[in-house]
């Protein structure tokens, strides 16, 4: 189960390496610009991620070392898995967001050009106008994928950690033969 | 050379010893079939094949099961090489192609009216191949309605000046489902469909633009899309220019070699957008595969397809 946490925390330390979405990391333009606002928040709730991930920490290895370690860990079993739920929901959370602001600024040339196309004469639509919708579909498309993406991972560690609380909550009688043998989802 | 590097793609994972059972079970099956359909599928099967397929859906089990390939994969893998070979019988007929991999295809050599009866025989011995696999089943049902599917489309969106994004769609649901539902019988979890996707996409792409280099470097190779006035990856991008759009859409007024050096001068971007691909479904792998190592490998190498 802590596994899992730490698994789980850990990539909030990799939000700020740059997703594959489409986007140019060393295009990225600084905090200041139009995205700068965003970028401050998402910025924020990493730190405020991280530091969840660290307050569960203390608050594991506290349970264990107190007199009434027992009580505390029964208590610590329960809390923790919510800790960990909760940290890694907020993580791709913030990943989702960090991708959407990088297929943006990929497509930020494009999509002024888009608003700039003036509407063609006659049946026929211009190149110019096929262009832009393509490369507004091609922009639609990456934001679905990301979510869909983002989701997955999302489904993938929540299953994790489902698996994980199964195995640690398994009564200590049905060891051996009745161990569980399979996974909760797959 | 495409067929060596595939072989050494093999051996470097380590499948040697299930493609040559592979092989075994495709020559015993051969043996076992009507006599009277014997020579055509012995001309089909018993020559050529990369088993690039089959490999791929030995890799997606590798990805994320440990230990030797279950019968069930290896089922699997016989029956894509079945369903994969249906495919190409029919777009030899499609397409009017009289040779494929330097052979005459099954229609020029025994005529449309077995080539099309073999097909269909060929594909109730892949369902009956597959026994009690229901989700093979499934999975192989879902195969042959979208190849079937995409065809059509395919053939109804010729000529039209369409874009990428098209491009992508119709070449998501040929070469792209196929390697979904190789990427689905593999893994038995469909976690790895969107790679198996991309992986198909890619390998669509590849042979688009290896086609047009064909054209341009040998006077061979890609000119029935040409012809056809096929949305393959090199034409979506070259058509973005009306002139190349014009004659594309009518090629009795316009001339073919003039939209050939139009796609020719798109190879770079078509390379490019390529190398997006790969870059995703490397991406894909990484995230979503146990083990990506012989996911990556699959990629690296269908990348290479347009490079030769």
């Amino acid at each position: 189960m802590r596994d899992a946490f730490l698994a789980g925390a850990a990539l909030t330390e990799s939000l700020t390496a740059p997703s594959m979405a489409g986007g140019n990391p060393a295009a990225r333009p600084p905090a200041t610009g139009p995205l700068g606002p965003m970028m401050g928040v998402l910025g924020a709730m990493t730190d405020f991620a991280a530091a969840s991930r660290q307050r569960f920490n203390e608050a594991d290895a506290g349970s264990r070392s107190s007199p009434l370690g027992q009580n505390h860990t029964a208590a610590a079993d329960l809390l923790l898995p919510i800790g960990h739920a909760m940290t890694i929901t907020a993580n791709r959370s913030v990943s989702y967001w960090l991708g959407l602001i990088q297929i943006f600024e990929s497509h930020q040339a494009n999509l002024v050009q888009v608003v700039g196309v003036e509407p063609s004469e006659g049946s026929a639509p211009g190149s110019e106008r096929l262009i832009a919708a393509d490369e507004l579909r091609a922009l639609l498309r990456e934001v679905g994928d990301l979510a869909t993406r983002e989701a997955r991972i999302l489904q993938n560690e929540l299953s994790t950690l489902d698996e994980n609380l199964a195995q640690s909550f398994q009564q200590p009688d049905l060891a051996g033969s009745y161990n569980r043998r399979w996974r909760s989802k797959v | 050379m495409q067929e060596q590097s595939t072989q050494s793609v093999i051996a470097r994972l380590g499948f040697e010893p299930e493609m040559a059972q592979l092989r075994e079970r495709i020559a015993r099956w051969v043996a076992g079939c009507s006599e009277e359909l014997r020579e055509a599928l012995e001309w089909q099967f018993l020559t050529g094949s990369k088993y690039f397929r089959p490999l791929t859906i030995f890799s997606c089990y590798r990805a994320v099961h440990e230990g030797p390939i279950p019968e069930q994969i290896m089922q699997s893998a016989l029956v894509i090489e079945l369903f994969h070979n249906v495919s190409l019988i029919i777009d030899d007929i499609v397409d009017r192609s009289p040779t494929r991999r330097g052979r005459a295809t099954m229609h020029t050599k025994f005529g449309e009216l077995s080539a099309l009866m073999t097909s269909g025989y060929i594909v109730a011995e892949g369902y009956l191949q597959l026994k009690d696999d229901l989700a093979g089943i499934a999975l192989f049902s879902e195969l042959l309605k979208r190849l079937g599917v995409a065809e059509c489309m395919q053939w109804r969106l010729r000529r039209q000046p369409l874009g990428v994004e098209d491009w992508r769609k119709i070449a998501g649901e040929d070469t792209g489902s196929m390697f979904e539902v190789c990427a689905c019988l593999g893994d038995r979890s469909s976690q790895l469909r969107t790679f198996g996707g991309l992986l198909g996409l890619l390998y669509h792409g590849c042979d688009d633009v290896g086609d047009v280099k064909g054209l341009a470097a040998l006077g061979g190779g890609g000119e029935e899309d040409l012809r056809d006035g096929i949305l393959t990856l090199p034409a979506a991008l070259a058509i973005r220019a009306p002139a190349a759009a014009r004659i594309f859409c009518d090629p009795e007024g316009g001339d073919l070699a003039e939209l050939g050096r139009h796609f020719v001068a798109k190879l770079p971007e078509a390379e490019d957008y390529l190398d997006k691909i790969a870059e995703e479904g490397r991406t894909e792998a990484r995230l979503f595969a146990v083990n990506p190592a012989p996911l990556i490998a699959l990629i690296e190498q269908t990348r290479q397809l347009s490079r030769y």
